[in-house]
């Protein structure tokens, strides 16, 4: 050791950065060691927290953050949950006050494995540990909170015991700490998905409580600028029996924080007994707000979602939402109560609705001379302003039927691009007539009469591809591509219009998922093609991609040369390729 | 033959191989051209350097990492080398003369001898808990009040499940 101690003072915290570095980045210290050194002073702090963070996958935290698994119960064996980027963020001091862009947080990520042995009722915990880290953050942009993914976990959560009272005042106090201060950090988009844990209510609720209770939190939304008295005078929670539990509320400062432009309900947790006034609270506090979102909602009943959406509605009514979505897993919301609601969003200008949407709508015959008109129940919203429309085709019928043409000669007058869920698998000849039958029909009932903008049709057939699907691939091999009555079999038998067709993925490693049977396909049923599309994602879970091989690409790239000339684009993900005037993708 | 100088003005002479590991003076060498200037090393103690020059001529004729080395292999060089038995006896030094010879020999531009120092300093925090990195390295805790109070926070609860 050098006998002169000022000097070593100097050593390693005062070596130039990059041999900081050059040290730290050695892979012969963990992530526990990083962890460590970073506790030791404020320098070492910097350097070593911002290589853990790289390790796990946060290069820039103030840009983007993914914490895709997140340790929440105290109990769990530490040797089995080794330290998560959580715990680095909470100690980052160079991160306080200031703006993070990009915020997700899984706290049990999708079909991962991660977490599933953690309890439910403990995941407060992981909650109260992303709001310490929140609090510290200047600014947020976008928010995106996944809570329980996994179906068995909370089918498990379900049937344990009920919940004693203050698991659920656990929960429902972190989580709305939580939500309040990605509110009051200014966040502009917020998405919540899938379930919380089964602390909805306790056990001391039984349903005529609760639904004495949510019909007068209904009486209190519908009534104008209730939300606002609710806020300034706490009065109706006065009329819930004291020993009952108070409800989480919007915080003051959020409610002044007027910044958030999107919001994506794709949790019932945001919309069942507990949350549901600080949901409608934030939607009237929201003046910016112009996109909603909705998904994974599973409603007790048709009239309990219609209820929900009616207060929706009702909180909305002063909104300019421009663009409304219901994607995935919205089984129990009934096609009437949606339609209702469309009809309340007068300004809309993108209205996109899954194919997953069970599109439900009897029609009755109203008079010999009417033909066949949609009850009152089944209102078709005007949509006067709507220039992007995504939606199966029952459900694009409906919209352009107009209730009654002589009122509304113009349906959806705006209009310019139309994308289609077809109504039947395209999975063997018969399905392709009655799809094309059905398509045509549509056409019919889209330029007639005439547009007054021209419009761009595209098919969305990520559902019914890959082509692994036997019926596809035998019709192509047997019936199609070996016999001479190709001609007469597919005579008038095409999608036509339709420039752009959209699929999940193709991988040619499978011998079903041939580029040349796909393009030949493609030729068969798309004369009119211009560009092909492969998402490789789920639209509820982007982060997920399943990528293409360059192999599949190059094949799909030559095939689609000879068969399709007319398609001269080709969207892989996010990739773009194009051909250039020699006719060679770029 | 090649003469240094060092910074406390003492002058070394080393042959031009064992002298070319180190990628600064070979570049100067060449700027330069056939010369018996003495080459200045501003930055490197009398002491350093005779470590330094040890460890050019224990490793002389071996082959030097390209110019080119592209930052991926430069990473898998530091995660595959072990550091050898000579190294490790010739870096067994005080801490002092360890920093000064990483120090020396990322001025010099020496990578393989930087990279056997480094390692040396992440083996010797290996394992290591923060208040003993502190007392190994002599490092004053300059965390204000609350910035302690927010890493305890978090702390006690990574730490003491």
């Amino acid at each position: 050791m050098s006998p002169n101690l000022k000097l070593e003072e100097t050593y390693l915290v005062n070596l130039p950065a990059e041999l900081l570095l050059g040290i730290l980045e050695d892979p012969i210290l963990s992530l526990d060691d990083l962890y460590h050194v970073s506790l030791v002073s404020r320098r070492l702090h910097t350097c070593a927290l911002s290589i853990f963070l790289s390790r796990k996958g946060i290069p820039n935290p103030e840009k983007s953050i993914t914490l895709d698994r997140v340790v929440w119960n105290p109990h769990f064996p530490k040797s089995k949950h080794p330290r998560d980027a959580l715990a680095g963020l909470n100690i980052a001091t160079f991160l306080t006050g200031k703006r993070v862009d990009h915020l997700t947080c899984y706290f049990q990520y999708p079909n991962s494995g991660y977490n599933i042995l953690q309890r439910p009722d403990m995941l407060y915990v992981g909650v109260e540990r992303l709001s310490r880290f929140v609090q510290r953050l200047g600014s947020l942009g976008t928010v995106k909170v996944y809570l329980l993914s996994e179906r068995h976990f909370l089918k498990r959560d379900k049937e344990m015991e009920p919940s004693p009272i203050h698991q659920w005042h656990n929960w429902a106090n972190a989580f709305s700490e939580l939500l309040n201060l990605i509110v009051e950090k200014r966040s502009t988009d917020i998405t919540i998905q899938y379930d919380g844990p089964n602390a909805a209510l306790p056990a001391v609720y039984g349903s005529r409580e609760k639904s004495t209770l949510f019909s007068k939190l209904k009486e209190m939304v519908v009534r104008k600028s209730a939300v606002e008295r609710a806020l300034t005078r706490p009065g109706w929670e006065n009329t819930i029996p004291v020993n009952e539990p108070r409800f989480p509320r919007l915080s003051p400062k959020a409610a002044s924080g007027r910044n958030l432009t999107t919001l994506c309900v794709h949790s019932m947790t945001l919309i069942n007994t507990s949350f549901l006034q600080w949901t409608l609270q934030l939607l009237e506090h929201s003046p910016q707000l112009t996109s909603l979102s909705f998904a994974h909602l599973t409603f007790n009943s048709y009239d309990r979602g219609e209820v929900i959406l009616s207060l929706f509605a009702d909180v909305l009514w002063n909104k300019s939402i421009t663009d409304f979505t219901v994607l995935q897993s919205c089984w129990s919301l009934s096609t009437e109560a949606l339609l209702k609601f469309i009809n309340r969003l007068e300004h809309l200008v993108k209205l996109i609705i899954d194919r997953t949407f069970q599109v439900r709508i009897k029609y009755e015959p109203t008079g010999l001379l009417d033909g066949f008109f949609a009850k009152d129940a089944y209102p078709v919203p005007p949509l006067r302003h709507l220039q992007v429309l995504e939606a199966p085709d029952e459900l694009v019928l409906h919209l352009l039927r107009g209730q009654g043409r002589t009122s509304n000669p113009h349906p959806l007058p705006q209009l310019r691009h139309l994308l289609v869920y077809p109504s039947s698998l395209l999975v063997d000849p018969e399905a392709y007539r009655t799809s094309i039958e059905s398509w045509r029909h549509l056409l019919q009932q889209v330029e007639n009469p005439p547009r007054l903008h021209p419009l761009s049709f595209a098919l969305d057939m990520q559902a019914d591809f890959p082509l692994k699907y036997t019926g596809v691939e035998a019709y192509l091999e047997s019936r199609i591509m070996s016999t001479e009555d190709v001609d007469e079999l597919l005579a008038g038998s095409a999608f036509e219009k339709i420039s752009e067709a959209i699929f999940y993925h193709l991988d040619a490693s499978y011998a079903q998922e041939n580029p040349t049977m796909f393009c030949q396909w493609l030729k068969l049923l798309f004369p009119d093609l211009r560009e092909v599309r492969f998402t490789c994602t789920l639209t509820t879970l982007p982060e997920q991609v399943l990528e293409m091989s360059d192999r599949t690409i190059k094949a799909l790239q030559r095939e689609l040369r000879v068969k399709c000339p007319g398609v001269n684009r080709l969207m892989v993900e996010r990739r773009v390729f194009s051909k250039d005037l020699n006719n060679e993708w770029t | 033959m090649v003469l240094l100088v060092t910074s406390d003005n003492e002058q070394f002479n080393a042959d031009k191989d064992v002298v070319e590991r180190s990628v600064l003076i070979k570049n100067m060498l060449e700027d330069v051209g056939e010369s018996d200037q003495p080459i200045p090393l501003p930055n490197v103690s009398s002491s350093v350097l005779k470590k330094v020059l040890e460890y050019c001529e224990h490793h002389r004729g071996e082959p030097l990492p390209s110019a080119d080395a592209d930052q991926s292999q430069d990473e898998t060089r530091k995660r595959t080398t072990d550091i050898s038995e000579w190294d490790q006896k010739f870096i067994t030094v005080d801490q002092e003369m360890l920093f000064e010879i990483i120090l020396a020999a990322n001025y010099l531009d020496i990578k393989s001898l930087l990279d056997v120092g480094c390692k040396t300093v992440a083996n010797m925090i290996k394992g290591k808990t923060p208040e003993e990195i502190r007392k190994l390295f002599n490092i004053v805790n300059d965390f204000t009040p609350e910035e302690e109070a927010q890493i305890k926070k978090e702390n006690e609860w990574a730490e003491d499940r």
